[in-house]
């Protein structure tokens, strides 16, 4: 039980800490739509906008 | 449109990946880091996706975002199963692995209520945002996790250097992506200039380190102990 708890308290700070960065280091998220959408794991080449406009 | 160095970055990690896949079997240890094979072979897979795409609706199409963006989720979740194979790596020896893989479906689940939690308001187009957001955030998570890894390298004082390399690329991967966004948001109009070369540099980077690591160095390789780790302890 104890070994559980440090696990949830250990996916709690990795989640804060990941938001944290997130919101360091893009200023947006992908909801507002005002900024293209990162390249994440993809090599090929980025479209420039995600969702593309309809 | 898309210019010779586009061509020039994607046809080089194309063969970078094949690369590591026919390494690791060559080397027979395909199984020993099936995840990482299964990432580098999907890999490969979606660059053929990408350009089947392209060719059929073209680079500017709505289709081919779409194809790319969906692709680069699924992706992400391979590597976020990436990273947690070198977690349970490199913490074999303390038989932690349930708790590991417990912590990992309980981070994926979480990541994806959170993007969903941010983008409910949006209820058209409610997938493709979902996509996005929750491919920018287990990203960062991946990201979180990584350094978390080196840190535990060091103080565990890992000696597999084939691990300790496979850690260290994938850790310089997460930080290049991450400066790119951050210099991306500070200097936008660098973007056009120089930016926009940087994710297909670390799209080549991740399996040519990877592939280097697999070709060069030997599964029994052991690194000396920097004296400044024993240091700090």
């Amino acid at each position: 039980m104890n070994k559980w708890l440090i696990v949830a308290v250990f996916v709690l700070l990795v989640l804060t800490s990941a938001m944290g960065l997130k919101s360091l280091t893009t200023h947006s998220t992908v909801a507002n739509g005002t900024t293209a959408a990162p390249v994440l794991a993809g090599s090929g080449p980025a479209p420039w906008h995600f969702p593309p406009a309809q | 449109m898309l210019g010779p160095f586009d061509y020039a970055f994607w046809v080089g990690s194309f063969l970078l990946e094949v690369f590591v896949v026919v390494c690791m079997i060559y080397r027979r240890v395909f199984f020993r880091h099936l995840p990482v094979n299964i990432y580098m072979s999907c890999m490969a897979l979606v660059n053929c996706g990408q350009y089947a795409s392209i060719r059929e609706f073209g680079f500017y199409s709505s289709q081919y975002a779409y194809f790319y963006f969906y692709t680069d989720g699924l992706m992400m979740i391979l590597m976020f199963l990436v990273i947690i194979h070198f977690y349970e790596q490199v913490f074999i020896e303390m038989h932690v692995g349930s708790y590991i893989r417990g912590a990992a479906m309980l981070l994926l689940a979480a990541t994806a209520l959170f993007s969903a939690l941010v983008i409910h308001e949006h209820q058209e187009h409610f997938t493709g945002k979902f996509i996005g957001e929750f491919s920018q955030n287990i990203y960062f998570v991946g990201l979180v996790l990584t350094y978390l890894l080196w840190g535990a390298v060091l103080k565990l004082r890992e000696t597999r250097a084939q691990l300790v390399q496979f850690i260290l690329a994938l850790g310089i991967y997460f930080s290049g992506t991450a400066g790119t966004y951050a210099l991306q948001n500070l200097f936008p109009s660098l973007w056009l200039i120089v930016l926009h070369w940087l994710p297909g540099v670390m799209g080549l980077w991740l399996p040519a380190a990877w592939l280097y690591t697999i070709a060069k160095v030997p599964e029994e390789a052991r690194l000396a102990t920097a004296p400044l780790a024993v240091g700090a302890r």
